[in-house]
């Protein structure tokens, strides 16, 4: 029989290259296989493949985060292709706590930033790139001065002692501790500005922040979880032709705007008024200019500057990517500044098939000018209430001192920028060395040993000057803060598919960390000069020094379970279990166990007819977190060195310190989590929403204790309970695809906050120099404004006689208030709850326009229905010795001004017009143009004859347009210090500057 | 990884099982106690309570104390009353821990009589300001009732009374380190019985402390406020330990506060010139800190700044200082204790002289007191009135030929002006009376405002206190 062979063979070789539709960049590795076969091939560093076919067979080339596509062989020997990038976002992959998830797999609640977006806004500080782009995520600066402070709040405020979240950082855990490096001018606890432990983290170096929310995602996280949890993931080589880029940009920012306080003339018929001792030069108004603007003279245009290069690449088995970076960031008060210079390496090797290992290295050195803010000696504070008489300086060049005629208490605030130095470095090193072995194919074997290691100085001198009535000796203070850290990690995953239906992914870990820091300080007085500024040169007989140390450990077991059924269902179980150093032998260990269930309706045959539904995914979890930021030892009862004086000599003594309670254990956090994902039309539509309650308890509280304890600090207790009830929905949609790209993404959160247990205690105070601010109590939210209704102003002498007795002082013109017990006398008993410096909710819209070679990018941030107790105003509308006064005290009441706004003016407030009461309450909503931002990328023909991959030129804008009714400098006060308790508590804070700021990244 | 890596103790502190064992643990653990008195709360400002309400002094531009319109919720009373429980803390402590310490019973019994002491000299104060006062005598701990009600005014005198008693018979005679003896504990509790007046008592062991030849008048007046003899000379008996410009809370605050406003003295931005001297007004028919004085009297020029005054030993740069004519501050008249300008030993709120609280000066006062009190109101015991002359003659005014109440208590008011004696001297008084005198000196007042209320935040932190009547 002869049976012909067929057609002509038609075997023969394709080739060809495989490319990004969008950006032409050549796609390494992507799987070629020919339709129902095994043989296949994968592409080259250059995209290029080459497999064997048959005419009229398909191939399908698959990538990952790419629409797969399929090809029909017909003669042609060259087949170049383009994949489109999966606009989908379900099978990209997330950082999930101790490892990697497909999104479509995820059953928690978290929030990821991509380092696309974190792209599109030139940022210090990683902070920032997380501002507004995630909900239930709010991101507050504690101060606007580079550098500054910062409090991130994941879902509300869950604990009175610390609601910062943790960090992991390639796998090491952070705490944003700002105390850290507190700025150490004025010596008062609590009310000196607070500088930010992660700006030594460079954004650049970022490939994604994820931000776990839930209980089931951070409770892989145990005792740390608490307060939710936000992974950084920094950029790794990839395998392919080597890569440079480069990114710069250079800005310029300035004082959004200024407060109005009177001009010279203005304060000069003010001081009139108010029969102090007379000043000639006061008599004839007209003879008189606007006198000095202190604001003008202490804000300045600022510049910033940042360039960073990045090389990365590699072969098949290492990849590697390095970095160097520099910002210099100037703040708009004169004399603040920040720089860091940092550096990466990141390498991943691949001994063989089954064997990897590899690192991750951050090195940082910042050094930060502070200029002292955020309290009423401050230079923000002062500027506004320095008499505008008074000269920046004498005709000599020297700085002005208070004159003799007007007796201010005061520091010229330009001298108190310029002269005081106070100047904090800080080098950070972060290592992660990983090692990971596939001892079955199924079973991975990892361990890291990471260390966290930081070394914070801090120098802070005062001048030497006589100066007017005011003399000063010099001071030099030198600290050095050494932090160190070390974990080290051991993990089992088992990953496997049994039936193609039972999708397992297990992990079984132990962990084990150790801390400790270690301070030194020393001071002395009286330097020869001003320049010399080294401790040794000071007066050996004033010398002062101090120091101390301590350190923690934490181990950990724990273990995941995922299951998921058919794509259909997936379930995660999770239980870690801790035991801390940070408590007594009696209550060492936590174990915090959480579940999550997700089912995922779309993939139900019942809804496979529905082609625009892309995805419907409903998540339900439940489970316990911890915390344990409660200091090192309160366990245990401790002396503690005081300084006593015998005859003329100075020596240590020791005396009790605390009052110990060695049952304290951990703070726990139960929260339930409701999620639904919904994707339509090809997912350009996507949802997600979740309700969430979080009950945290057993909080840890300083037991309230009367003062006839004799100030020990008080023992720990968990007696708190504090509920969090939420609810977030993201909505992002692909508003318009091909030449018109554009996209929107919204978000909004909604957050309520309650007390319901406080023990014995019946309520907590916060204070603000020494001035009672806040009140936390059971049945309200935390740390509430507490103090006086304001109910009107007193306009005839009558009406202070009828009321109810304020002080035998009460003259008309004074505030008259509110006698909320009436019982005829207005008392402390008439305090109240006066505003809530939580918001009712918040929103961010951000939309991403791309047309041609052009995007452009924007994002508004939203806070609505949150009070501000403005602190400032208490002083600028006192009339309060001779410091000068807002212009809001122009319409204060005479007899012939009936104001109803503004007092009279009385030396001394002997009515108390200046306490704390709903005078000083303002609503701190805002509408932000946070980021505004447009960029142009160079066509490729363009990119390619100049030999380059990528040039993207942009400018950009920061705090642009603000829309509130605040009358202070900037509504977005934020925590004070990181303390829960006191929140939008504007005391002479560091106002957030506008900026703007022209850049380009290069690729090469 | 084991319990060992869990088991974490203190580095930089030491934990009290360890300590609190041997002589030189106890002697820290006292000295300790003392750090509370030289504190803002304790002396720095003590006199916001204690010396405001008096007839001599006032505050300046006023305030709710001096115009007895204090309320429970003010800082100044939480202050007062915080200051002085820190004292009586450290001090339980000592006297908890020492029976257990690895100590010979001699030592163990003056360290507990120091400590006693120090606890008394606390409750004296707190007993006079507001009555009746929880009686606090062991260290504080979780396992305690720490709400304690308030004890009547007769058990925390008795506790003072036999706390007193104690350090008397144990704490050595003559100490050259400023610290308590047991003449300065025979001094308090004279001065106690002489509150409570038990006039014997009083006597008996002021005169004890006379005769033990421990102390003596320094020559000059003014010798107790220069810099050169301040300190810790013979004629103290018990004053507070400062070192200026260590660091805070070792030095004396005082001049700070009471330093005229803006004249420079201090060579700093500290002269506030807070408390000031009340003067002659036309409705105020009563003495005042100004016109109680004789002609020539030393002891008005070193505890008021008065125009004409003249300080060389203030701004010697300048060739000294001279109190403006028309005063300083707002004020005619401002005060000179504790105003000794600036200096390597100055610094910001803090000199280095040490704080009065008990001179020999005062026990023979003290001792005249209970002799006159003892002879129906009038003395002419010749021995008595010498004593007394001695005050006198040194400050350079006439000697007395006899002694009655009324010129015992002018003598103490120009002894120890805004030395925070005369409120507590209108107090003995009793209570009609004083508040007569302070409604002469233009005050509104009725008696329920001699006591000052217990701390709002007291009341509201701990249920089992009850508030002074008429706050």
């Amino acid at each position: 029989l002869n049976v012909p062979e067929g057609p002509p063979s038609s075997v023969r070789t394709i080739t060809g290259q495989v490319t990004d539709a969008e950006t032409n960049e050549a796609l390494i590795g992507v799987n070629i296989l020919v339709k129902g076969s095994t043989s296949g091939g994968i592409t080259d560093f250059d995209g290029n493949y080459s497999i064997t076919a048959e005419t009229g067979d398909v191939l399908i080339f698959s990538y990952l985060s790419y629409i797969s596509a399929e090809y029909k062989i017909s003669n042609q020997g060259v087949l170049n292709v383009k994949l489109e990038p999966d606009a989908q976002q379900l099978d990209e992959v997330v950082v999930v706590g101790y490892g990697t998830t497909k999104r479509s797999d995820v059953t928690g609640s978290l929030s990821s930033i991509t380092s696309e977006e974190l792209r599109e806004v030139p940022v210090t500080g990683l902070d920032q790139a997380i501002l507004g782009r995630a909900a239930g995520v709010q991101v507050t600066q504690n101060s606007g001065a580079p550098g500054g402070g910062v409090s991130i709040r994941v879902r509300g405020i869950g604990s009175t002692l610390t609601a910062e979240p943790l960090y992991v950082i390639d796998g090491i855990p952070v705490v944003n501790d700002n105390s850290v490096s507190r700025s150490q001018y004025d010596g008062v606890e609590g009310n000196v500005q607070a500088s930010n432990t992660l700006n030594t983290i460079n954004p650049n170096d970022i490939e994604s922040i994820e931000i776990l929310k839930d209980a089931s995602a951070t409770a892989i996280y145990g005792a740390r979880g608490a307060n939710g949890v936000v992974l950084i993931t920094t950029k790794r080589g990839k395998a392919g032709r080597s890569k440079v880029s480069l990114e710069s940009y250079v800005g310029t920012q300035k004082l959004d705007r200024q407060v109005d306080v009177l001009n010279l003339r203005e304060y000069a018929a003010y001081y009139n008024s108010n029969n102090f001792n007379a000043i000639e030069e006061f008599q004839d108004l007209d003879l008189l200019g606007e006198g000095t603007n202190w604001q003008e003279e202490i804000f300045r245009r600022a510049f910033n500057y940042n360039t960073q290069l990045t090389l990365s690449g590699g072969g098949e088995r290492t990849q590697f990517a390095v970095s160097g970076g520099f910002n210099r960031n100037e703040g708009i008060v004169i004399g603040s500044a920040f720089e860091r210079f940092s550096g990466k390496i990141n390498l991943d090797h691949q001994i063989n098939d089954r064997v990897r290992l590899g690192n991750s290295l951050l090195v940082a050195r910042t050094k930060e000018d502070i200029t002292l803010q955020d309290n009423s000696r401050g230079v923000v504070y002062t500027a506004l209430l320095f008499v505008p008489a008074a000269p920046v300086r004498n005709a000599d060049g020297s700085f002005a001192a208070p004159q003799d005629e007007i007796e201010l208490n005061f520091i010229n605030p330009v001298s108190r920028a310029l002269e005081t130095s106070d100047i904090n470095r800080k080098t950070r090193l972060l290592a992660n060395f990983y090692f990971e072995a596939d001892l079955l194919p199924f079973l991975t074997y990892r361990t890291e040993f990471g260390t966290d290691l930081l070394f914070a100085g801090q120098q802070t001198f005062q001048p030497a000057y006589e100066r007017g009535q005011i003399s000063q000796r010099s001071s030099l203070q030198v600290s050095k803060n050494e932090n160190r850290f070390w974990i080290n990690k051991h993990l089992l995953t088992l990953k496997k598919t049994f039936a193609d239906k039972h999708n397992i992914n297990l992990l079984a870990g132990f962990e084990a960390q150790e801390g400790g820091y270690e301070f030194l300080f020393a001071s002395r007085n009286d330097l020869p000069n001003n320049t010399n500024l080294a401790i040794n040169l000071g007066d050996a007989g004033q010398q002062n020094n101090g120091g101390g140390s301590g350190d923690f450990a934490l181990v950990s077991y724990f273990g995941r379970a995922n299951y998921s059924f058919s794509d259909r269902y997936q379930l995660t179980a999770t239980v870690r279990a801790d035991g801390s150093s940070r408590f007594g032998a009696n209550n060492r260990y936590g174990v915090f166990p959480s579940a999550a269930f997700a089912w995922r309706l779309s993939n139900e045959s019942f809804l496979a007819n529905w082609e625009k539904l892309d995805n419907l995914k409903f998540r339900v979890g439940y489970g316990a977190v911890g915390n344990q930021e409660i200091g090192f030892y309160s366990f245990t009862s401790n002396v503690g060195a005081v300084t006593a004086v015998q005859g003329d000599q100075i020596i240590t003594a020791f005396a009790p310190s605390n009052i110990p309670n060695p049952d304290v254990k951990w703070e726990s956090s139960f929260q339930t989590n409701f999620g639904i994902d919904l994707g339509l039309f090809n997912n350009r539509i996507e949802i997600i929403a979740d309700y969430y309650s979080r009950r945290a308890d057993g909080n840890l509280l300083p037991a309230l204790l009367p003062a006839t304890t004799g100030g020990l600090s008080a023992p720990i207790v968990n007696v708190g309970e504090i509920v969090n009830n939420g609810f977030e929905l993201t909505l992002n949609t692909q508003n318009t695809t091909g030449k018109f790209d554009w996209s929107t993404s919204f978000n909004f959160s909604r957050s309520t906050n309650e007390v319901t247990n406080l023990g014995s205690n019946g309520s907590l105070v916060a204070t603000v120099e020494g001035l009672p601010v806040t009140r936390t109590e059971v049945g309200q939210p935390i740390g509430q404004f507490y103090g006086f209704v304001v109910d009107g102003i007193f306009q005839e002498p009558n009406d202070v006689t009828e009321a109810p007795f304020q002080s035998i002082d009460t003259r008309a013109g004074d505030i008259k208030f509110k006698d909320l017990n009436n019982d005829g006398i207005i008392n402390a008993e008439d305090q109240t709850f006066i505003g809530n410096p939580l918001p009712d909710f918040t929103a961010n819209i951000s939309n991403r326009i791309s047309y041609k070679g052009f995007d452009l990018s924007f994002l508004f941030q939203g806070v609505f229905g949150n009070d501000i107790l403005n602190m400032v105003r208490r002083r600028t509308e006192s009339f309060e010795g001779f410091g000068n006064q807002s212009t809001t005290i122009l319409d204060r009441y005479t007899p012939a001004n009936p104001s109803n706004t503004i007092p009279r003016a009385i030396a001394a407030d002997p009515n108390a017009n200046t306490r704390i009461s709903t005078r000083f309450i303002e609503d701190g909503s805002f509408i932000r143009l946070k980021n505004l931002s447009l960029g142009y990328r160079l066509p490729q023909n363009v990119i390619k004859r100049l030999n380059m991959e990528n040039l993207r030129f942009y400018v950009s804008g920061q705090n642009l347009i603000t829309f509130t009714d605040y009358t202070g400098y900037d509504p977005e006060v934020g925590s004070f210090n990181q303390n829960p308790l006191i929140n939008n508590v504007d005391n002479g804070r560091y106002p957030i500057s506008r900026a703007i700021t022209f850049g380009l990244n290069a690729n090469f | 990884c084991g319990e060992e890596f869990l088991d974490r103790q203190p580095i930089d502190q030491i934990s009290t099982e360890s300590f609190y064992r041997t002589e030189a643990d106890m002697e820290s653990a006292l000295l300790a106690a003392y750090t509370a008195i030289q504190s803002q709360q304790y002396f720095g400002e003590g006199w916001r309570i204690d010396e405001v309400p008096s007839d001599d002094s006032r505050q300046n531009f006023g305030s709710a104390i001096d115009n007895f319109s204090v309320t429970a919720g003010a800082g100044e009373v939480l202050n007062y009353w915080t200051g002085r429980y820190r004292l009586i803390t450290l001090a339980n402590v000592v006297i908890d821990k020492a029976p257990n310490a690895e100590i010979s019973e001699e030592v163990m019994n003056r360290v507990i009589g120091e400590a006693r002491f120090l606890r008394a000299i606390a409750y004296y104060d707190l007993v006079r300001i507001f009555g009746d006062v929880p009686l606090v005598t062991i260290p504080p701990g979780l396992e305690q009732d720490l709400l304690l009600p308030r004890s009547p005014v007769s058990e925390v005198y008795d506790l003072i009374k036999e706390d007193l008693a104690n350090a008397a018979s144990f704490l050595p005679a003559e100490r050259d380190n400023g610290r308590a003896t047991s003449g300065a504990a025979k001094s308090y509790l004279a001065s106690v019985h002489l509150t409570l007046r038990e006039y014997e008592s009083a006597r008996d062991l002021a005169l004890d402390v006379i005769n033990s030849g421990v102390y003596e008048l320094m020559p000059d007046y003014g010798d107790l406020w220069v810099r050169e003899t301040a300190d810790n000379n013979r004629e103290s008996v018990f004053e507070v330990q400062f070192a200026g410009c260590e660091s805070w809370g070792t030095g004396n605050m005082r001049q700070a506060f009471f330093a005229p406003w803006n004249q420079g003295i201090t060579k700093g931005t500290d002269g506030w010139g807070s408390l000031v001297p009340t003067d002659p007004r036309e409705d105020n028919p009563n003495t005042t800190a100004t016109d109680i004085w004789e002609e020539g009297d030393q002891r008005r020029y070193w505890s008021m700044m008065e125009p004409g005054n003249y300080y060389p030993t203030l701004n010697p740069g300048d060739g000294g200082y001279q109190y403006p004519d028309d005063g300083a501050g707002g004020a005619s008249s401002n005060i000179k204790k504790y105003v000794i300008g600036g200096g390597s030993d100055v610094c910001f709120m803090s000199t280095s002289q040490n704080g009065s609280m008990m001179r020999y000066s005062e026990v023979i006062l003290i001792y005249a007191e209970a002799i006159v009190a003892l002879s129906s109101g009038l003395s002419l015991n010749q021995s008595v009135v010498d004593l007394v002359n001695g005050l006198r003659t040194r400050a350079g005014v006439e000697p007395l030929e006899f002694l009655d109440q009324e010129i015992i208590e002018l003598e103490r008011r120009r002894e120890f002006m805004f030395e925070s004696k005369r409120w507590f001297d209108i107090l003995r008084k009793g209570e009609a009376e004083a508040v007569m005198l302070l409604r002469l000196h233009g005050r509104t007042l009725d008696e329920t405002k001699l006591l000052f209320p217990i701390p709002a935040s007291e009341l509201e932190i701990n249920p089992n206190l009850t508030q002074n009547p008429g706050y």
